[in-house]
């Protein structure tokens, strides 16, 4: 992978925007974001349990450079009810699945049906198989999920987390789509370095303690 | 007071000899026979060190090397948790400590089990990714250990972060305790967070918020208001009681000494009491979401111990001054592990657990100060004060919780509540075919009287006229059920020689009765359509 970070010379303008990884659980959704954040791989990687935070800039030519702000989620089914607060401000998703479990391709799918009910509805979302060092292994064709991928607008790629192959690639890729045009982006709701931060609203009122007896629309 | 910043040097010198002895075998089966919980000096036992394994140097005649454990109570165990700069110091006082706050009972017995748990393919994936990694042979035990507590207690589910708990377990305590331990562990701590879903995670993570905004406004205002900070960054600080998060697994069983000495609601005033010790760098930063949960996020990796001590300190104090009777008004759900522990506690206090069983009599002493501790430095005369103040008179750390502000109208107007949802409950849901979707069972009573927190050391009378009122008798199949397994695991105790009746603990016979109770409570929570 080869990112050279923007030195911020001149008139370079940075873009930030929330990126939110979803997908099942031991897909790799966090060896991937690691790779591409320290451009590490480690065989032994903790499950997450809540959602993992971290930034990385891409450049996407002379004068602009993307800042990715990204949240990591946890892929096991009941911590679902904590990813609306991630993808909810979201422009961009990045759904993962693993090309050697067929049953994480249909879970992407889900994903990315809920992403295309209930978040931004300009978000852009890219479906990504990882794990593509183990085509021995495959069980998810790369034609079917570059098909489903065509059919519901979405950016596609395989990569591998534990290689590096098509990371780089992949957010570049997700940089380029992302609407830089200052003004569309701000109509967007999303917001340049330069104009200050749009505050994620907060919903606690089903985590209230007043509200000890349940209630949770979750 | 000078407390070390460096665990290692401090708390590692048994680790070695307790991990290599429990790498020799794991259990074979799900019974087990152990000798009594206060055996842990007999070296006869092979899971535990020995006298010699376990000391580091000649014993100094200074310090006080065993404790009698017939002057121990809750409240003692308590201080020693809160106040001893090492907890309770080394991993053999905990195979010994532990084991009694979690009511286990060394003697196991097969019980009922499904053959599979549709948690399993999850386990599966999560042996190898624990927070403490596992040596390979170590995570066979942890396998066994998690399958056996979900096919035992098929009605809880998994969820990420208990696999880091229960490596706490297994590392501290090794894998035949700690099977029991983190069973009971999950049916007495964390069952509200083993419901179906999370909502239960919800309230507790909103309770931090709620301490928080009592105790500093500003940095509420600050964090919560401007910046939009969700209590997210917690989640797992509380779904594992920081062990996802802490550089060390000794500094993990420091903190889980606390906590198994506390009721379950305890890690919320931690988690309060870590966000308002980094006040200052909170209101300095950038009030942005992502700053705000990304610094966060990162304190518990660098904590030491003398961290963890103060945080442990001040979590008692925000206790002492915030009690959640005062707190949270509104009580928590009937059946919530905060609302139930309680009764344990009330068992710990009154029962007479130090009494050995026949077999073992004369080695209820606990090891204590084995660690090596500079003699000249301050905390090694803390550590000597503490053990030699600690009685068990006054206890007026429990003051939080001993107010006790329900009054009998709200009880007999719960009791009317509950007695008619459970005749509902039965005569109507089994036949109908509802389009209501199934809601989970702490959410069904929403229109009982809350129940306040505050039901710590219950009166007799009291807790008489509760269990004959509450009306859960109407559940009659499930309960039957659960009495049925209970009962055939007391005759276990009676069937098995060298276990003679005379010889089974009352702790033993107790222990039985609040796991039927748990296992109950957690029936009802999971079949919400009864």
């Amino acid at each position: 992978m080869s990112i050279s970070r923007g030195s911020g010379a001149g008139a370079t303008k940075t873009f930030n925007f929330k990126l939110v990884l979803l997908g099942e659980s031991a897909v790799g959704k966090s060896s991937l974001v690691v790779r591409f954040v320290k451009d590490q791989f480690d065989d032994y990687r903790e499950s997450t349990i809540g959602a993992a935070f971290f930034t990385q800039v891409v450049p996407v030519d002379d004068q602009t450079t993307v800042k990715f702000e990204i949240w990591d989620t946890a892929g096991q089914e009941r911590y679902k009810s904590l990813a609306p607060m991630y993808y909810r401000n979201a422009q961009c998703a990045v759904v993962v699945f693993d090309i050697t479990q067929e049953a994480s391709f249909e879970k992407a799918k889900t994903w990315v049906k809920e992403l295309q009910r209930q978040a931004d509805p300009d978000i852009v979302i890219a479906l990504v198989g990882n794990k593509n060092d183990l085509t021995s292994r495959r069980a998810v064709p790369a034609e079917e999920a570059q098909a489903y991928a065509d059919e519901a607008g979405l950016l596609f790629q395989e990569t591998s987390a534990k290689t590096g192959a098509n990371v780089g690639d992949l957010f570049k890729a997700i940089a380029k789509k992302m609407p830089l045009d200052s003004q569309k982006h701000s109509q967007k709701g999303g917001r340049t370095s330069a104009s200050g931060a749009s505050r994620p609203s907060v919903d606690l009122s089903n985590g209230g303690a007043s509200n000890a007896a349940g209630n949770c629309a979750c | 007071m000078g407390q070390p910043d460096s665990l290692h040097s401090e708390c590692t010198p048994t680790r070695g000899p307790t991990t290599r002895v429990r790498q020799r075998r794991r259990p074979s089966g799900s019974r087990r026979r152990q000798s009594s919980l206060v055996s842990a000096g007999n070296p006869a036992d092979p899971t535990l060190p020995t006298e010699t394994e376990r000391s580091t140097g000649p014993p100094s005649p200074l310090r006080p090397r065993t404790l009698n454990l017939a002057s121990f109570d809750l409240g003692t165990l308590r201080r020693v948790a809160c106040r001893s700069p090492y907890g309770f110091v080394n991993d053999a006082t905990r195979c010994n400590v532990w084991p009694i706050l979690l009511l286990v009972d060394t003697l196991d017995l097969d019980r009922y089990d499904v053959t599979t748990h549709p948690d399993e393919p999850q386990l599966g994936l999560d042996l190898h990714r624990t927070h403490f990694s596992l040596p390979e042979a170590q995570q066979d035990s942890l396998r066994h250990i998690l399958t056996t507590l979900f096919r035992r207690n098929s009605w809880l589910r998994y969820y990420q972060g208990l696999n880091d708990i229960c490596t706490v377990f297994l590392l501290t305590l090794g894998p035949q305790i700690a099977l029991a331990a983190s069973e009971h562990a999950c049916l007495l701590f964390f069952r509200d967070f083993m419901s179906h879903d999370f909502s239960n995670v919800h309230i507790f993570l909103g309770c931090i918020y709620t301490l928080v905004q009592h105790v500093d406004d500003v940095l509420y205002e600050r964090i919560v208001e401007t910046a939009g900070l969700p209590p997210y960054f917690a989640t797992s600080w509380l779904l594992t009681w920081f062990s996802h998060d802490l550089p060390d697994v000794k500094l993990a069983a420091r903190l889980f000494d606390f906590f198994l000495t506390q009721n379950p609601l305890m890690p919320v005033y931690l988690v309060a009491a870590l966000i308002l010790a980094h006040r200052d760098p909170l209101l300095a930063f950038e009030p942005e979401f992502s700053v705000l949960h990304e610094y966060l996020s990162g304190v518990p990796g660098r904590l030491r111990l003398a961290d963890v001590n103060r945080l442990i300190i001040q979590a008692q104090e925000l206790w002492r001054k915030y009690p959640p009777t005062r707190l949270f008004r509104d009580g928590f759900h009937p059946q919530s592990c905060v609302t139930t522990y309680p009764s344990v506690e009330r068992f710990l206090v009154t029962t007479d657990h130090w009494t050995p069983s026949p077999p073992t009599r004369g080695s209820d002493l606990v090891e204590m100060g084995t660690e090596k501790v500079d003699e000249g430095s301050q905390e090694f005369h803390d550590l000597n004060a503490d053990l030699v103040l600690f009685t068990p008179a006054e206890s007026d750390d429990d003051a939080g919780m001993t107010a006790y502000s329900e009054t009998d109208e709200i009880m007999s107007r719960r009791e009317k509540i509950l007695d008619s949802n459970a005749t509902t409950a039965l005569g109507e849901k089994v036949g109908s075919s509802s389009s209501v979707a199934p809601t989970h069972p702490l959410d069904l009573a929403s229109n009982l009287p809350p129940l306040p927190l505050a039901t710590t050391w219950p009166t007799a009378e009291r807790r008489r006229h509760h269990a004959t009122t509450v009306g859960l008798l109407h559940l009659a199949p499930a309960i039957q059920a659960i009495w049925d397994q209970t009962k055939e695991r007391l005759q276990h105790y009676a069937l098995h020689p060298p276990y003679q009746p005379s010889y089974v603990s009352r702790q033993a016979l107790v222990a039985v009765t609040v796991y039927a109770a748990a296992a109950l409570l957690l029936y009802l929570q999971s079949h919400p359509a009864l």
